[in-house]
């Protein structure tokens, strides 16, 4: 079955997620933030990120771009905070530094799971 | 000085000071014709003829310059007094002679003092007055007059410099105070003309006492700080709109987070649950009502200005006529709706869908002011030159020109404190339960962001008048942009207001566009696009026929479908899979527009 890793800082949303993917089978793999990412990612076992763009400790662009280093072929969805952050905007950079697809949050979960669907087969 | 003079206009007898002036001793003056002393000009020209009128037998007195090798240029005072001989003829003349350059230069440099004064006092916005011990006007210059709307002196001495005071008790503090510290500044008075126009103002005075101490006079100064004053409670205003907006904006962003948890479980929870049973119906009230959160979040990030505007140059009169004929069906029996169009070539540097969104709460509004009444909403479009508004102290920034729109309705208007509150976010002026009270403080927050300004005139049963201002740009010159840069995107319906203000953004953001409504060829233009958008407004959603006829002909061109957030459950359960295609809900803005459509086709390449 496929892997997904979910980065997000927000524990009630964190387990939501999983139990939502792990409901239609995937093999999750949680962290809260970017550092515990990228010691959790196993590019064997892992074929989509799921990440929050602004976390503490390391944010979500430096997660996508880790990311696309170690293994290029992963999938990426970056979830934003419905705000701009500061200068520019942090959808349009996560699009360009290889997310695949972005959702603002509050977003609807199943919107989310049927773009893993598409992404994984 | 002193001098005895005969007839032949000679010295006959000079004192010591005489002397000592002239730097000679007595022997070398007396004896000699006064004008090998003094030159001849000086003699012919001012000493001769007063020494004559003396001489026939009158008092003179003269003032003169005159100009010696010993001493330059002075002035000097005379006395000439007529000495008669034994005959009583005049026979002599006393000459008192006075230096008085000194004293003359003294007076000229008051005189000129005073003239400066007098001119500095007229040129300055300064009122100046003088009133007795209790504040009773005695002398006012002009400035005061021009403060106080007052045509003349008369009009106004006699009358307490309290009568102008808004608060009658706060003048008789104001005296106390003088009286005890002898001088004192006070801020902010709210004043009433002649005319009964309101003023702040500015006065600052101090006590003039007489020898025995008694306080004889209140002398001050008086300014007019209106203008200050207004601009400091807008700046104030403003601080408090941004404290807010980040306190708030803030909380919003984690509030989105809490949302789409509650909407994942409750998504995971009618999974398992019965179509019709209670639960399920219940659980669906829990999602729409996370819906109405969703839409509170957005429009709180929105004025608060973290969202973060795309922006393109718009074309203001098609964005208004847009929101005319969005507006126009809502238009009730007695009220009508004119629009103006003066200046049809504005362009300004804005997300057209938010100046949509805009436009159309404004317009709401005043119909909704002018329910009960009825009346007439009248939209004009102008031009303003940056130095008019300038000069009217409407804005704050510097640009030559700017695009004027100007929503006016002849409802029940506002009262002075409620017009200075519409725009805080959660104010209402009407009835409770009628919106969130953040409507216009998104609206306010839209316009802040392009560096606009929105004025509001009201005045109580009088109607309404808010103009916004926003700088203008030169229109982009045409084929600027390379439409063959950016993909083919094809709209379903065409006549719809929404769909035409997005279409222009989109043209506008480098797009092909084409609308068209779903008759007949619209299967193969969809299957030719690079991305179709469809809208849906609740309670309808032509999107799930639609979508439904786009999978069945094969068509796979990702779709993006604008709609009402609460509909979307049914949609979903009846749409087929391998459908790429994404969900916006309003309200849209052009960046999450562009978004989705650059990562729905990027997905599907």
């Amino acid at each position: 079955m496929p892997g997904v890793l979910i980065v997000e800082d927000d524990q009630a949303l964190r387990d939501m997620l999983r139990e939502a993917l792990e409901k239609r089978k995937y093999t999750v793999i949680t962290a809260s933030d970017g550092r515990e990412a990228m010691a959790k990612f196993r590019p064997t076992v892992i074929d989509l990120v799921i990440t929050d763009l602004l976390m503490p400790e390391e944010d979500g662009l430096s997660v996508i771009m880790n990311i696309k280093q170690v293994k290029p072929s992963t999938k990426i969805i970056a979830i934003s905070g419905g705000g701009k952050a500061g200068p520019g905007s942090y959808l349009h950079i996560a699009l360009k530094l290889g997310a695949d697809h972005v959702f603002s949050k509050p977003f609807l979960p199943s919107e989310l799971l049927r773009k893993v669907r598409e992404m994984l087969g | 000085m002193i001098t005895v003079i005969n007839r032949d206009y000679v010295y006959v007898k000079v004192n010591k000071t005489f002397c000592l002036n002239h730097k000679l001793i007595a022997d070398r003056i007396v004896g000699q014709k006064l004008e090998d002393l003094w030159g001849k000009e000086n003699f012919i020209s001012g000493i001769k003829d007063n020494i004559d009128r003396c001489f026939s037998g009158h008092m003179v007195y003269y003032q003169a310059f005159f100009e010696t090798p010993a001493w330059g240029k002075r002035y000097f005072e005379v006395f000439m007094k007529p000495l008669s001989g034994r005959e009583n003829e005049v026979t002599h003349i006393l000459a008192e002679t006075y230096d008085i350059t000194e004293l003359k230069l003294r007076e000229q440099a008051a005189s000129d003092l005073e003239w400066e004064f007098k001119n500095l006092e007229s040129n300055l916005p300064i009122g100046f007055f003088r009133s007795d011990d209790n504040g009773r006007l005695l002398n006012v210059n002009r400035a005061f007059l021009k403060i106080m709307e007052a045509t003349t002196e008369s009009d106004v001495t006699g009358h307490l410099l309290g009568d102008y005071y808004t608060n009658k008790e706060l003048f008789k503090e104001h005296i106390d105070i003088l009286r005890n510290q002898n001088k004192a500044a006070f801020g902010r008075i709210d004043m009433l003309t002649a005319q009964y126009n309101k003023i702040v103002c500015r006065v600052s005075a101090f006590v003039v006492r007489d020898g025995s101490g008694k306080l004889i006079y209140i002398d001050g100064a008086i300014e007019d700080f209106t203008h200050e004053a207004d601009l400091e409670k807008k700046l104030q205003q403003a601080q408090k709109m941004d404290t807010i907006g980040l306190l708030a904006g803030g909380i919003a962003h984690d509030f989105n987070t809490i949302l789409t948890t509650i909407y994942g479980y409750c998504e995971l929870a009618l999974e398992g649950t019965e179509q019709p049973s209670e639960t399920y119906q219940n659980i669906r009230k829990i999602v729409q009502a996370v819906g109405r959160a969703r839409s509170l979040t957005g429009q709180i990030l929105t004025f608060s200005r973290q969202v973060g505007q795309e922006r393109i140059s718009v074309p203001v009169k098609e964005i208004m006529q847009e929101t005319i004929s969005f507006i126009r069906p809502k238009e009730t029996g007695n009220i009508v709706l004119k629009e103006e169009i003066l200046a049809p070539d504005m362009y300004v540097s804005a997300d057209p869908t938010q100046l949509f969104r805009v436009f159309i709460n404004l317009a709401s509004n005043a119909i909704q002011a002018m329910e009960s009444t009825g009346g007439i909403l009248t939209v004009i479009l102008d031009r303003r030159s940056g130095d008019e508004v300038r000069a009217q102290g409407h804005v704050k920034k510097a640009a030559d020109e700017y695009a004027l729109i100007r929503f006016s309705d002849t409802g029940p208007g506002m009262d002075e404190t409620t017009a200075g509150r519409i725009f805080e976010p959660f104010f209402t002026a009407g009835k409770q339960g009628k919106g969130t009270g953040l409507g216009l403080s998104v609206v306010y927050g839209i316009i802040e962001e392009i560096d606009g300004e929105i004025i509001v005139s009201t005045r109580k049963d009088m109607g309404t008048t808010i103009d916004v201002l926003i700088p203008s740009v030169v229109s982009p010159l045409a084929g600027k942009e390379t439409i063959t840069s950016r993909a083919s995107v094809l709209l379903i319906p065409e006549d719809d207001s929404e769909a035409k203000v997005i279409s222009l953004a989109l043209t506008n953001s480098g797009f092909a566009v084409e609308s068209l409504n779903p008759e007949e060829e619209w299967l193969a233009k969809a299957g030719q696009a690079d991305l179709v958008i469809l809208f849906d407004r609740s309670p309808e959603i032509p999107s799930a026929d639609l979508l439904l006829a786009l999978s069945r002909g094969r068509v796979t061109t990702p779709v993006l479908v604008i709609s009402e957030f609460d509909v979307w459950l049914n949609a979903e359960k009846e749409l087929p899979s391998g459908l790429v295609k994404a969900n916006l809900f309003r309200p849209v803005s052009l960046k999450e527009i562009i978004y989705s459509i650059d990562s729905l086709i990027h997905k599907s390449h």
